[in-house]
């Protein structure tokens, strides 16, 4: 199976929400889509499943037309969303004919969810003698709770494709763990997943392949290892007993951060990093930590994005008239 | 518009069916009619039965409090007041009729002892203007209002057997000319058809019509209320983004609308069934004989409708029930989707308020003018027509036989065209006022958005 989304475009109004976005899935896996608020990254997911219209551009599985109604699709919206009044059985019920299931097998797949993300109890209360049964409305459930039976919608087809948009914000610790269980389950069944996150950990533990969106454009794209390769080994940790900040200076390397725990340095190469070490050991400088790293995600993000472009509040959705009318 | 758009189409509508018909309101709105279908006819026929009691038990036992009546008979008609001595109610009042005293005295007694409970009566006649007779009574006096009417009654009753007695009228010719005088304006049409003035109502096919209308207006307020509510919990809880993985906008739009038209059939029969049932205690009631005529006419006037009524009739106006609900269902929709917040949306609902009081008062001008000043060809043709203000009305006049059956069927037809091209337009800006999350569309907007997709 080979999901691809080809030159995607989407204007709202004047504003270029998404400009040529093209990636390729051809192996199960995570692909991840980061950017700032409003780069663009929800919109791109709702053009992939169809549920907004797109300007331009292709999305294709197996070279065919990609259909949500077709395809196996779960969806975990950035939005979350239930319905306030109305019981949660009903509701996961509902969300599951609308993927095919029947009843019975519906029942089965909320009874496996309810116990694996711990909230049978909503589902299947303890009925007590006298007392009339009452089910459970997403309103009388944490919000904590109403995105596990969200994750539970998404996941209650089996769906062969996994569409995670901000999967883990909002969430406790502990609840973040229980959701990266079942993702990191979902992998293991080579189900074909596209997650877009903030959190650049989550990102490094799940992801293979990532795009980085500025402004709708995707500025950084390809396998996260070749990525960080491609930036070299140029951050340099280093710590030693004594001063050593003229012997940085004398080498023009250039200070990022310097705290109690260490210096953090850019070099511009290896061998200026493996000239630092000499002179240090030259000067017999007691040397406590000294290491040369490719950049981290995080880093890579802020430098390719840049602060300033986070909450510029653009592209964050249709919520003015012109941009409905200029769809 | 394919067939793929309307995949999910059966799950949404079981879904807003079922949803719909465990809601509070529902079970509440359904039990409400219910019971007035069930208990509207036997109340009224009870009611009529212990007035009819009751009369007879005021003419037997209870005799008139009146003292004494002061007659100034200046119509010129003999009169034999000693003969309403006869009846058991007024045998113990005296009728002065010699003018002992004058009138103006009699009237000026009143005045000072107000709690008498002593009459005036003044009879005149003018030949242009006929007979005036003229009680008059103590504001403060013992009789009171319904001794008065009975009064009233009686007087009227024997003055008018005098005045036949007075011209020789024999006691069987009086029952002759007592019998009611039916009159039906028929009409004679160009192709031959013979019938009732379609342009005139009675006072029942007024109230037939009248109820009629308010039933689908409830209807109606039901049906949109309920569509644009859970088309706005959709978007507000944005559930909707999870919906549109799985179905397109239309089956949404459909699914819903079916839910409500099958809720309202429903319903309908419900209180049918239970007016029917309220027929058959009525007739348990009334099986003795002491049924009075008010009470048993209710029943016959509802058992009468059916003898004009066919079953193509019976299936047009229903089907022309249903399209007028899809109608007003699908503008409740678009306002549902006009709004992101739930509380947005009764501001919203001004368009649809709007739109649904002219059609309302259209239709009542109607009605009202058909029954004091005969119907207007015109004005009954486009009430009958006009899909919004036919909505309400058109069922009613089929079923009265106010517009034929043919009529029925292109209104009909021109109902369905209408449903269909307001249902294709507003899935085009549904679709996109759906992901909108902003501040209220307004009506403009929502014409902005209409002309971009279509055009598109």
């Amino acid at each position: 199976m080979a999901f691809e989304v080809r030159h995607l475009q989407k204007k709202f109004g004047e504003k270029q929400a998404v400009e040529d976005l093209s990636f390729k899935l051809d192996n199960p896996g995570v692909y991840a889509l980061l950017g700032t608020n409003g780069a663009g990254k929800s919109t791109s997911i709702r053009m992939m499943l169809g549920i907004l219209s797109r300007d331009n551009g292709e999305v294709l599985l197996n070279g065919e037309n990609f259909d949500t109604r077709k395809v196996n699709v779960g969806y975990l919206a950035e939005e979350r969303g239930l319905y306030p009044k109305y019981p949660i059985m009903d509701q996961l019920l509902y969300f599951a004919s609308l993927k095919g299931l029947t009843a019975d097998v519906a029942m089965e797949r909320i009874k496996y969810w309810g116990e694996r993300l711990n909230v049978t109890e909503y589902f299947f209360p303890e009925r007590k003698p006298g007392k009339k049964f009452k089910p459970t409305l997403a309103d009388q459930m944490s919000k904590g709770n109403q995105q596990k039976i969200q994750l539970m919608a998404a996941l209650i087809s089996d769906p062969e494709f996994l569409i995670l948009d901000e999967p883990l914000s909002g969430l406790d610790p502990v609840n973040t763990d229980l959701f990266k269980s079942v993702i990191r389950e979902e992998i293991d069944k080579n189900k074909y997943i596209i997650m877009s996150s903030h959190q650049m950990p989550v990102i490094e533990e799940f992801c293979e392949d990532i795009t980085i969106l500025n402004r709708g454009k995707a500025v950084v794209q390809g396998n996260l290892n070749e990525i960080k390769k491609s930036y070299g080994r140029v951050n340099l940790f280093v710590k030693c007993d004594e001063d050593i900040s003229d012997t940085i200076s004398t080498l023009g390397i250039s200070v990022v951060n310097d705290t109690p725990a260490g210096i953090q340095l850019r070099v511009k190469d290896e061998s200026e990093a493996k000239n630092l070490l000499k002179q240090l050991s030259d000067a017999n400088k007691t040397i406590v930590r000294f290491e040369l790293r490719e950049p981290s995600l995080h880093e890579i993000f802020i430098e390719s994005v840049g602060e300033a472009a986070d909450d510029d509040g653009q592209n964050t959705g249709i919520n003015k008239v012109e941009d409905v009318v200029s769809e | 518009m394919n067939k793929s758009d309307f995949r999910g189409f059966k799950q949404v509508f079981i879904f807003e069916f079922l949803t719909g018909i465990k809601k509070t309101s529902f079970k509440i709105f359904i039990a409400v009619l219910c019971v007035m279908g069930f208990l509207t006819l036997p109340v009224m026929t009870i009611i009529g039965n212990i007035k009819s009691s009751d009369n007879g038990k005021d003419k037997t036992i209870e005799k008139s409090p009146i003292a004494t009546v002061y007659v100034y008979d200046n119509s010129g008609v003999s009169v034999r007041y000693e003969e309403l001595n006869k009846s058991e109610e007024y045998s113990e009042v005296l009728f002065v009729t010699d003018n002992s005293i004058s009138y103006d005295d009699a009237i000026q007694n009143l005045k000072e002892d107000n709690h008498s409970n002593n009459i005036v009566v003044k009879t005149e006649y003018d030949s242009e203007d006929g007979f005036d007779i003229t009680i008059v009574y103590a504001e403060n006096s013992g009789i009171k209002s319904k001794d008065l009417d009975d009064f009233e009654e009686d007087f009227r009753k024997f003055y008018r057997d005098e005045m036949l007695g007075n011209l020789g009228v024999s006691e069987e010719d009086y029952k002759y000319l007592s019998k009611d005088i039916n009159l039906s304006i028929m009409t004679m049409t160009k192709d031959g058809t013979f019938g009732e003035d379609p342009g005139r109502i009675s006072m029942d096919d007024y109230f037939l019509m009248l109820g009629g209308l308010m039933v689908v207006f409830i209807f109606v307020n039901m049906a949109v209320g309920n569509v644009a509510t859970s088309v706005a919990t959709e978007k507000s809880s944005r559930v909707i983004e999870y919906l549109l993985t799985g179905t397109k906008p239309m089956a949404l739009l459909s699914g819903k609308i079916a839910a409500r038209l099958l809720e309202s059939v429903i319903t309908f029969f419900a209180v049918y069934s239970c007016h029917y049932l309220s027929q058959i205690v009525c007739l348990f009631l009334t099986a003795g004989n002491t049924v009075s005529d008010s009470a048993s006419n209710n029943i016959i006037v509802v058992a009468s409708i059916w003898e004009t009524i066919t079953f193509s009739k019976i299936l047009v106006a229903t089907l022309y029930f249903l399209g007028g609900l899809a109608i007003y269902a699908i503008i409740g929709a678009v306002t549902g989707a006009s709004v992101s917040k739930l509380d947005e949306l009764q501001e919203a609902y001004k368009f649809y308020s709007f739109v649904l009081v002219l059609c309302v008062y259209v239709d009542l001008f109607l009605v009202i003018m058909m029954l004091y000043a005969g119907g207007n060809a015109g004005i009954m043709n486009f009430c009958a027509l006009f899909p919004l203000t036919g909505a309400f009305l058109t069922p009613a006049l089929l079923l009265t036989g106010k517009i034929s059956i043919v009529t029925g069927i292109i209104a009909l037809i021109i109902m369905i065209i209408t449903a269909a091209i307001v249902f294709v337009f507003a899935a085009a800006v549904y679709e996109s006022m759906l992901l909108f999350q902003g501040k209220r569309l307004r009506l403009k907007d929502i014409i902005a958005i209409m002309k971009k997709q279509v055009v598109a």
